[in-house]
């Protein structure tokens, strides 16, 4: 027996409609910066676009923006969290100098890569 | 008072599927009660074999590989399958939706999941003992955990499962805390017991789950060799420690904040005093989650990290000390004029204040980065956690498993017993761990098989202690087990505790109150009760 | 545009009050598992960054081999297959049952394209020699670019992994639905499953650029 209707949000559909058109823009804008070069400031570029389109999965679809308190401190929680990892970890690996060793790769590993061939050279790029 | 129907919960049903398939909370609590202390038991027979082989410098019983597997296992067992699921999953499962008032917790399906999800995990750690024992220590450090030829995959496997259970059990906590008090049950008239839960669960569901990628990329590491962790690779070892402390120092709290939130449940009913600074002992244990991400590269002083990073591990790990102070404090003052009983869940509860104060105040020695540098991989550390871990958590494991045992069960066990196997632990227990200050002082490195002739004496004594604390042990479980078929039948309240679980009967019915009582007042409001 | 066959009714568990009490608490787990979620896969993006930091050059060539005109259309799937999903969740929610059905089973499809394409991309790179760890044959100029590799199928395996899981489930629902089990007063397995399916899409807004836009 339900004796109680749900009192939930029906969100119209515009709404939805609406979040997937920017999203596909938001995709198409993805992929379109990439012909800029904006130098050691593309990596947060492209995440900030990341980040927009997150919010509008999150805010929309996952109606973040209707609903009540706790399921929101959740989240910003876990990405409080998620951005504590990163940056105590980055602390720690920016930090410990000799990089530009690292780059050339003077710690003799056992790599598993073959080295390029002439003929394979011009394979490089994929379609 | 006793049921109009008279039934408790073991009447409800009977039968080896009633418990195996059961969605009441208060069975699953017991069956993970029974499951922990057998891995108690299992752990700490490690820890007696590794002890026993440390009785002289050089080799007595075991081979270096033996020795190295011993030990490895104890830590494995004991702290994947005994102390992270010890006080959340049995007393917590059997008195979280009571002392809340309600009539279950959120997901019953989802607990008994939890259940098996955790015997399957248990069982491939057991399988992974006699499969090869793995011999790498409990924190599985890269290259070597990648490159040995013991059961690594089995054992990660396990605990990669074991986590699940835990992060549902987490999951569950948090849903019927936020969801299911009833009336009058605002925030701030929870007991402080399921202040401890909630923020635990807090950290099972955030931190576990970095313990299970951290597993899993280890195990990619071993059978497929993606090189992250690996230098022959190109990949960082100190990577894998910072991943795998990402979990495991929030882990200690995980261990720590229930124990302490038995602690508040026997202060206030052993002394009949409320206690002092509710909000700060609750504020803390959300505090001490908190903090509790923020300090994991105190594991990594000498690892190869770098100075910055350790400097700002350092200064963190002195913050996350005071919220743990504060509740000592607090738990202290309230014994101030308070009208004490000195029953042995209060003996329990004094041990946890002497020996977690000891292992709390070495804990921040070891956090000050210029000591660290000396007591790194000594048995000061050995030590140290032992004290906070066995000393705290187990002690108020104990205290609560003794003060709550009436409720649960329905029978009174031996007080003298009782008083008796308390004292063994404690006298064994410090038998077993001061001496090992002295000796990672001294400089004894820790899980060496071998060592210098001057320290056999401390180490001889510290494995005399693990026979009083066993025979503690073994005391325990024989009046504790005796009091099931034999013992007085227990009161409803046979300690004088205002908190709900005292107002329903011993054991409770299955739907664990006749009638959910109105919630007016605070958990320990001694004064307002007329008591 | 409503249900033909009679509607299974859903009794609400013993141990809540009401099927508000119900459906709130279900929500909020879910969204607890979700936090969870975030962090299982927190590693596999500090690892990424770790590595990127070190090896900027690298990654620039390694991204190179993947095909981002897949990756694209992968993301154009997943992103669409979050618009059915939850299209699907409120046809359920207003009593459109075979409009809720349509929008999961084109959910589904959308998912399994997704991982065909995966399986052409995965094949390809095997062909290729670009093999996680110590299978790893493919030619580069940087040694540690099996590093990269590593990263990848990893990231994307527990990704590719969340979306079969995420098919299972959807499935179920449209069992269900087909049942007439859902309805205007309780459709919250298909809430809970569309929230679990927008973290997996989540999860690929974040790996697309990160992994096949380098540069």
């Amino acid at each position: 027996m339900s004796d109680n209707h749900s009192h939930h949000i029906i969100v119209p559909v515009k709404y939805y409609v609406a979040t997937f058109v920017a999203l596909l823009v938001l995709t198409f804008l993805t992929v379109y910066v990439t012909r800029f070069d904006f130098g050691a400031l593309n990596i947060y570029v492209a995440m900030l676009i990341a980040v927009m389109k997150a919010s509008l999965v999150l805010l929309v679809f996952m109606a973040l923006a209707w609903d009540k308190g706790f399921n929101r401190i959740a989240v910003v929680f876990a990405l409080l969290f998620f951005g504590i990892f990163i940056a105590f970890t980055m602390a720690d690996i920016s930090t410990r100098g000799s990089v530009e060793e690292l780059e050339a790769g003077t710690h003799n590993i056992n790599s598993p890569v073959r080295p390029l061939s002439e003929s394979s050279k011009h394979n490089k790029v994929h379609h | 008072m006793s049921t109009a129907t008279g039934k408790n919960f073991f009447e409800a049903a009977s039968g080896w599927k009633s418990w195996l398939f059961t969605l009441d909370h208060k069975r699953i609590g017991l069956m993970y009660l029974a499951a922990v202390c057998i891995a108690f038991g299992l752990g700490g027979l490690f820890a007696l074999l590794l002890r026993l082989e440390l009785l002289t410098p050089t080799q007595l019983l075991f081979s270096a590989k033996q020795y190295n597997q011993l030990f490895t296992l104890h830590g494995a067992v004991m702290v994947f399958l005994f102390i992270i699921p010890s006080i959340p999953a049995s007393l917590g499962n059997f008195f979280l939706p009571i002392q809340l008032g309600a009539k279950d917790v959120a997901f019953p399906r989802l607990n008994l999941a939890s259940f098996h999800i955790y015997i399957f995990g248990a069982l491939f750690c057991l399988y992974s003992i006699f499969a090869g024992a793995i011999d790498t220590g409990w924190t599985f450090y890269t290259p070597y955990s990648t490159q040995s030829d013991t059961s690594v995959i089995s054992m990660t496997l396990g605990a990669f499962i074991l986590g699940f259970s835990s992060i549902l059990t987490g999951v569950n906590f948090i849903a019927t805390i936020h969801k299911m008090r009833p009336k009058g049950m605002t925030w701030f008239r929870l007991p402080l017991f399921l202040w401890a839960m909630y923020a635990t669960s807090v950290i099972q569901v955030l931190a576990t789950p970095v313990l299970g990628i951290t597993l899993f990329l280890m195990i990619l590491e071993v059978s497929l060799g993606i090189g992250i962790f690996d230098p022959a690779l190109g990949g960082d070892p100190v990577l894998f420690q910072h991943f795998f402390w990402f979990y495991s120092h929030p882990a200690v709290y995980i261990m720590i904040l229930p124990a302490m939130g038995i602690m508040s449940e026997l202060v206030t009913t052993f002394c009949r005093k409320n206690i002092f600074g509710y909000s700060f002992v609750a504020y803390s244990s959300i505090a001490i989650a908190i903090i509790s991400f923020l300090v994991w590269g105190h594991h990594l002083f000498v690892s190869g990290q770098s100075e910055y990073a350790t400097m700002l591990f350092s200064l963190l790990t002195f913050l996350v000390a005071i919220p743990s102070a504060i509740k000592v404090f607090n738990w202290l003052v309230t014994m101030y004029k308070g009208s004490i009983s000195f029953d042995t869940p209060f003996l329990y509860f004094l041990s946890f204040m002497f020996l977690f104060s000891i292992g709390g105040l070495t804990g921040v020695f070891l956090g000050t980065l210029s000591i660290d540098v000396h007591l790194h991989d000594t048995y000061f550390v050995v030590a140290h956690f032992h004290y906070v871990m066995m000393g705290g958590t187990v002690m108020a494991f104990l205290g609560g498993l003794h003060y709550w045992w009436p409720k649960m069960v329905g029978k009174m066990y031996s007080e003298f017993w009782g008083r008796i196997s308390c004292l063994l632990v404690f006298i064994g227990f410090n038998s077993v761990f001061f001496v090992q200050f002295i000796m990672g002082s001294k400089g004894m490195p820790r899980r060496y098989y071998n060592y210098l002739d001057q320290f056999q004496p401390l180490h001889a004594f510290s494995t005399f202690g693990t026979w009083i604390l066993g025979l503690g042990f073994i005391i325990m479980a024989v009046y504790l087990l005796k009091s099931l078929k034999s013992g007085e039948k227990a009161p409803d309240n046979p300690w004088g505790g205002l908190t709900l679980e005292w107002k329903t009967t011993s054991p409770p019915p299955l739907e664990n109150f006749e009638t959910v009582p109105e919630i007016t007042h605070d958990p320990y409001d001694y004064e307002k009760a007329g008591l | 545009m409503s249900n033909a066959a009679p509607v299974v009714e859903h009794h609400v568990a013993h141990h809540f009050d009401t099927a508000e009490q119900e459906f709130e608490t279900a929500k909020l787990g879910m969204w607890v598992f979700l936090a969870q979620e975030v962090l299982f896969f927190s590693a596999i993006f500090v690892a990424y960054i770790v590595f990127r930091h070190l090896h900027p050059e690298m990654f620039l060539e390694a991204s190179h081999h993947l095909s981002w005109k897949l990756g694209a259309l992968n993301t154009v799937f997943l992103i669409t297959s979050s618009f059915t999903m939850v299209m699907g969740v409120r046809s359920a929610q207003v009593n459109e049952r075979s409009a809720s059905i349509k929008y999961l089973i084109a959910t589904l499809i959308l998912a399994g394209a997704f991982m065909v394409v995966k399986y052409i991309e995965y094949s390809e790179k095997f062909h290729h020699g670009y093999l996680p760890g110590k299978f790893f044959f493919g030619e580069g100029s940087h040694e540690t670019l099996h590093l990269f590799y590593g990263l990848y199928f990893a990231a994307t395996g527990l990704h590719g992994l969340h979306v079969l899981i995420g098919m299972g489930l959807i499935l179920w629902l449209i069992i269900r639905s087909l049942r007439g089990e859902f309805y205007s007063d309780y459709y919250t397995p298909v809430e809970m499953v569309g929230l679990y399916w927008h973290l997996v899409d989540l999860i690929w807004i974040f790996l697309f650029p990160l992994l096949y836009l380098v540069g």
